[in-house]
Protein backbone atom coordinates (compact mmCIF):
# COMPACT_ATOMS: atom_id res chain seq x y z
CA UNK A 1 0.00 0.00 0.00
CA UNK A 2 1.36 2.97 -0.91
CA UNK A 3 2.21 5.83 1.21
CA UNK A 4 0.35 9.15 0.91
CA UNK A 5 1.59 11.30 3.64
CA UNK A 6 4.36 12.24 2.09
CA UNK A 7 2.96 12.48 -1.55
CA UNK A 8 0.62 14.92 -2.70
CA UNK A 9 -1.45 13.68 -6.19
CA UNK A 10 -2.71 16.37 -8.39
CA UNK A 11 -5.48 14.44 -10.77
CA UNK A 12 -3.42 11.90 -12.56
CA UNK A 13 0.52 14.11 -11.84
CA UNK A 14 2.00 12.63 -8.31
CA UNK A 15 4.40 14.74 -6.92
CA UNK A 16 6.44 14.06 -4.65
CA UNK A 17 6.35 15.91 -1.08
CA UNK A 18 10.15 16.24 0.12
CA UNK A 19 9.69 19.55 2.69
CA UNK A 20 8.41 16.75 5.21
CA UNK A 21 11.07 15.49 7.52
CA UNK A 22 12.15 11.86 7.09
CA UNK A 23 15.13 10.22 8.44
CA UNK A 24 18.34 10.16 6.43
CA UNK A 25 18.21 6.05 6.26
CA UNK A 26 15.09 6.33 4.49
CA UNK A 27 15.83 8.52 1.97
CA UNK A 28 19.14 6.13 1.42
CA UNK A 29 17.75 3.18 1.26
CA UNK A 30 14.56 3.84 -0.70
CA UNK A 31 16.71 3.88 -3.97
CA UNK A 32 18.80 1.43 -2.98
CA UNK A 33 15.70 -1.37 -1.96
CA UNK A 34 13.91 0.02 -5.43
CA UNK A 35 17.64 -1.08 -7.54
CA UNK A 36 17.80 -4.44 -5.50
CA UNK A 37 13.98 -5.46 -6.45
CA UNK A 38 14.52 -4.61 -9.95
CA UNK A 39 17.87 -6.78 -9.41
CA UNK A 40 15.50 -9.63 -7.66
CA UNK A 41 13.03 -9.20 -10.91
CA UNK A 42 15.46 -9.61 -13.51
CA UNK A 43 17.05 -13.08 -12.01
CA UNK A 44 13.88 -14.49 -11.39
CA UNK A 45 13.13 -13.92 -14.79
CA UNK A 46 15.64 -15.95 -16.11
CA UNK A 47 15.57 -18.82 -13.56
CA UNK A 48 12.18 -19.41 -14.32
CA UNK A 49 12.99 -19.20 -18.63
CA UNK A 50 15.74 -21.85 -17.40
CA UNK A 51 13.41 -24.00 -15.43
CA UNK A 52 10.55 -23.79 -17.65
CA UNK A 53 12.06 -23.89 -21.49
CA UNK A 54 15.10 -25.74 -21.03
CA UNK A 55 13.93 -28.27 -17.94
CA UNK A 56 11.49 -30.54 -17.99
CA UNK A 57 10.08 -31.31 -14.74
CA UNK A 58 10.05 -35.39 -13.56
CA UNK A 59 6.75 -35.75 -11.81
CA UNK A 60 7.40 -39.17 -10.52
CA UNK A 61 10.65 -38.31 -9.12
CA UNK A 62 10.39 -34.27 -8.89
CA UNK A 63 13.13 -33.51 -10.33
CA UNK A 64 13.81 -31.19 -13.62
CA UNK A 65 16.04 -32.90 -16.41
CA UNK A 66 17.64 -31.33 -18.87
CA UNK A 67 15.79 -30.85 -22.26
CA UNK A 68 17.83 -32.76 -24.66
CA UNK A 69 18.72 -31.98 -28.46
CA UNK A 70 20.97 -33.65 -30.99
CA UNK A 71 23.56 -32.49 -33.11
CA UNK A 72 25.65 -33.78 -35.33
CA UNK A 73 29.57 -34.24 -36.71
CA UNK A 74 31.08 -34.43 -39.61
CA UNK A 75 34.72 -35.66 -40.04
CA UNK A 76 36.11 -37.00 -42.76
CA UNK A 77 37.84 -40.26 -42.33
CA UNK A 78 40.49 -42.09 -44.55
CA UNK A 79 40.01 -45.39 -45.32
CA UNK A 80 43.32 -47.12 -44.95
CA UNK A 81 42.10 -49.85 -47.26
CA UNK A 82 41.97 -47.68 -50.25
CA UNK A 83 45.22 -45.50 -52.76
CA UNK A 84 45.26 -41.56 -51.90
CA UNK A 85 43.85 -41.40 -55.69
CA UNK A 86 40.40 -43.28 -55.01
CA UNK A 87 37.46 -41.19 -54.95
CA UNK A 88 36.61 -43.04 -51.43
CA UNK A 89 39.96 -42.51 -49.91
CA UNK A 90 38.50 -40.00 -47.35
CA UNK A 91 34.58 -40.36 -46.50
CA UNK A 92 33.01 -38.04 -44.79
CA UNK A 93 31.64 -39.31 -41.76
CA UNK A 94 28.49 -38.09 -39.80
CA UNK A 95 27.58 -38.89 -35.73
CA UNK A 96 25.40 -37.52 -33.98
CA UNK A 97 25.81 -36.79 -30.02
CA UNK A 98 22.98 -35.04 -27.38
CA UNK A 99 23.88 -32.51 -25.62
CA UNK A 100 21.61 -30.34 -23.13
CA UNK A 101 19.76 -27.45 -24.86
CA UNK A 102 20.97 -25.00 -22.16
CA UNK A 103 24.42 -25.44 -23.37
CA UNK A 104 23.50 -23.21 -26.53
CA UNK A 105 21.04 -21.42 -25.44
CA UNK A 106 22.91 -17.81 -25.40
CA UNK A 107 22.31 -16.67 -21.64
CA UNK A 108 22.64 -13.15 -20.87
CA UNK A 109 21.03 -10.14 -18.70
CA UNK A 110 21.56 -7.01 -17.50
CA UNK A 111 21.68 -6.22 -13.58
CA UNK A 112 22.21 -2.71 -11.94
CA UNK A 113 25.64 -2.84 -10.62
CA UNK A 114 25.89 0.76 -9.29
CA UNK A 115 23.37 3.29 -7.59
CA UNK A 116 24.82 6.74 -6.78
CA UNK A 117 22.02 9.07 -4.70
CA UNK A 118 22.86 12.66 -4.57
CA UNK A 119 21.04 15.02 -2.42
CA UNK A 120 21.34 17.93 -0.15
CA UNK A 121 19.57 17.79 3.20
CA UNK A 122 19.05 19.93 5.65
CA UNK A 123 19.08 18.54 8.92
CA UNK A 124 15.42 19.85 11.10
CA UNK A 125 16.50 17.62 13.86
CA UNK A 126 19.08 15.27 15.79
CA UNK A 127 17.60 12.22 17.94
CA UNK A 128 19.86 9.63 19.47
CA UNK A 129 18.77 6.28 21.33
CA UNK A 130 20.79 3.95 23.48
CA UNK A 131 21.92 0.39 21.93
CA UNK A 132 20.57 -2.21 24.35
CA UNK A 133 24.15 -3.70 24.28
CA UNK A 134 25.72 -1.06 26.08
CA UNK A 135 25.55 2.22 27.91
CA UNK A 136 28.35 4.42 25.87
CA UNK A 137 27.09 3.69 22.60
CA UNK A 138 24.69 6.13 21.54
CA UNK A 139 23.16 6.10 18.15
CA UNK A 140 22.09 9.13 16.27
CA UNK A 141 19.19 9.80 13.58
CA UNK A 142 19.53 12.09 11.59
CA UNK A 143 15.95 14.04 10.68
CA UNK A 144 15.78 16.71 7.47
CA UNK A 145 14.25 17.57 4.41
CA UNK A 146 15.55 17.28 1.27
CA UNK A 147 16.94 21.05 0.45
CA UNK A 148 15.25 23.29 -2.12
CA UNK A 149 17.26 24.69 -4.90
CA UNK A 150 15.79 27.65 -6.21
CA UNK A 151 15.66 28.93 -9.35
CA UNK A 152 14.97 32.65 -10.85
CA UNK A 153 13.97 32.75 -14.18
CA UNK A 154 14.51 36.71 -16.39
CA UNK A 155 12.82 37.30 -18.85
CA UNK A 156 14.22 40.67 -20.09
CA UNK A 157 11.50 41.28 -22.58
CA UNK A 158 8.71 41.72 -20.00
CA UNK A 159 10.53 42.60 -16.89
CA UNK A 160 9.39 39.51 -15.47
CA UNK A 161 10.53 37.14 -12.60
CA UNK A 162 9.66 33.84 -12.21
CA UNK A 163 10.80 31.82 -9.34
CA UNK A 164 10.43 28.22 -8.29
CA UNK A 165 11.80 26.08 -5.98
CA UNK A 166 12.31 22.35 -6.23
CA UNK A 167 13.58 19.39 -3.97
CA UNK A 168 15.74 17.05 -5.94
CA UNK A 169 16.87 13.32 -5.14
CA UNK A 170 19.21 12.67 -8.15
CA UNK A 171 19.66 8.77 -8.58
CA UNK A 172 22.47 7.31 -10.71
CA UNK A 173 21.47 3.85 -11.50
CA UNK A 174 23.84 2.36 -14.08
CA UNK A 175 23.20 -1.27 -15.43
CA UNK A 176 25.69 -3.75 -16.17
CA UNK A 177 26.03 -7.32 -17.51
CA UNK A 178 26.82 -9.89 -14.78
CA UNK A 179 28.80 -13.26 -15.22
CA UNK A 180 27.10 -16.57 -14.92
CA UNK A 181 25.97 -17.69 -11.42
CA UNK A 182 28.89 -20.72 -10.24
CA UNK A 183 25.89 -22.98 -10.60
CA UNK A 184 25.00 -22.52 -14.15
CA UNK A 185 28.43 -22.58 -14.54
CA UNK A 186 28.94 -25.78 -12.83
CA UNK A 187 26.07 -26.89 -14.88
CA UNK A 188 27.33 -26.42 -18.02
CA UNK A 189 30.49 -27.81 -17.77
CA UNK A 190 29.48 -30.99 -16.15
CA UNK A 191 27.00 -31.29 -19.10
CA UNK A 192 30.09 -30.09 -21.31
CA UNK A 193 32.10 -33.02 -20.11
CA UNK A 194 29.45 -35.63 -20.84
CA UNK A 195 29.02 -35.50 -24.59
CA UNK A 196 29.31 -38.82 -25.91
CA UNK A 197 29.27 -39.27 -29.46
CA UNK A 198 27.27 -41.95 -31.12
CA UNK A 199 26.95 -43.35 -34.63
CA UNK A 200 23.95 -42.16 -36.70
CA UNK A 201 21.69 -45.36 -37.78
CA UNK A 202 21.18 -45.42 -41.13
CA UNK A 203 17.46 -45.93 -42.25
CA UNK B 1 24.40 -13.06 -16.33
CA UNK B 2 25.99 -13.55 -19.57
CA UNK B 3 27.61 -16.53 -21.35
CA UNK B 4 30.41 -15.16 -23.16
CA UNK B 5 31.95 -17.94 -23.79
CA UNK B 6 29.38 -19.71 -26.05
CA UNK B 7 31.89 -23.00 -26.73
CA UNK B 8 31.33 -27.02 -26.48
CA UNK B 9 34.13 -29.12 -26.35
CA UNK B 10 34.78 -31.06 -29.38
CA UNK B 11 33.29 -34.46 -29.00
CA UNK B 12 36.24 -36.00 -31.21
CA UNK B 13 39.44 -33.99 -29.22
CA UNK B 14 37.81 -32.10 -26.57
CA UNK B 15 38.87 -28.82 -28.31
CA UNK B 16 36.31 -26.08 -27.48
CA UNK B 17 34.30 -25.35 -30.57
CA UNK B 18 32.94 -21.60 -30.55
CA UNK B 19 29.71 -21.08 -32.00
CA UNK B 20 26.63 -18.58 -32.66
CA UNK B 21 23.53 -20.39 -31.84
CA UNK B 22 21.81 -17.74 -34.15
CA UNK B 23 23.80 -19.25 -37.23
CA UNK B 24 23.56 -23.58 -35.94
CA UNK B 25 19.79 -22.68 -36.64
CA UNK B 26 20.37 -21.36 -40.07
CA UNK B 27 22.29 -24.69 -40.83
CA UNK B 28 25.56 -23.40 -40.50
CA UNK B 29 28.34 -25.62 -38.91
CA UNK B 30 31.07 -25.03 -36.78
CA UNK B 31 35.19 -26.32 -37.52
CA UNK B 32 37.34 -27.91 -34.77
CA UNK B 33 40.51 -26.02 -34.95
CA UNK B 34 42.34 -29.29 -34.05
CA UNK B 35 40.91 -31.65 -35.73
CA UNK B 36 38.66 -30.52 -38.52
CA UNK B 37 35.60 -31.93 -37.61
CA UNK B 38 32.20 -30.16 -38.09
CA UNK B 39 29.35 -29.54 -35.51
CA UNK B 40 25.97 -28.65 -36.58
CA UNK B 41 22.60 -28.75 -35.28
CA UNK B 42 20.48 -31.91 -36.47
CA UNK B 43 17.30 -31.15 -38.19
CA UNK B 44 15.31 -32.96 -35.51
CA UNK B 45 16.25 -30.54 -33.02
CA UNK B 46 16.01 -26.89 -34.71
CA UNK B 47 12.43 -26.67 -34.03
CA UNK B 48 13.06 -26.75 -30.04
CA UNK B 49 15.63 -24.52 -30.36
CA UNK B 50 14.04 -22.09 -32.52
CA UNK B 51 10.99 -21.90 -29.75
CA UNK B 52 13.39 -21.69 -27.29
CA UNK B 53 15.40 -18.50 -28.93
CA UNK B 54 12.34 -17.12 -29.46
CA UNK B 55 10.78 -17.39 -25.59
CA UNK B 56 14.66 -15.72 -24.58
CA UNK B 57 13.69 -12.90 -26.62
CA UNK B 58 10.19 -12.32 -25.31
CA UNK B 59 11.77 -12.69 -22.20
CA UNK B 60 14.72 -10.07 -22.96
CA UNK B 61 12.04 -7.37 -24.45
CA UNK B 62 9.04 -7.96 -22.14
CA UNK B 63 8.64 -4.41 -20.31
CA UNK B 64 9.19 -4.42 -16.24
CA UNK B 65 5.25 -3.94 -14.93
Amino acid sequence: MADTTNSESQGSAFKPNFSSELNIESLISAPLIAASKANVAMVTGQARFLLEYCFEKNEKTNTHEPKMITMSLSKGIINSSKNPGDADYIRLETINFTLPLLCIIPLSSIAVDKVTIDFDMEITSVTSYESESGILEKRAILNGKISNSSQENTDSSKNQYKSQSSSKLKVNVNAGPLPLPLGILTILDMYNKAIQPSPVEKK
Amino acid sequence: MINKDQSIPCPVCQTKIPFDTHQLLTGVQFSCSNCSAAIGLSTESKKLVEETMVKLEDLKTKKVR
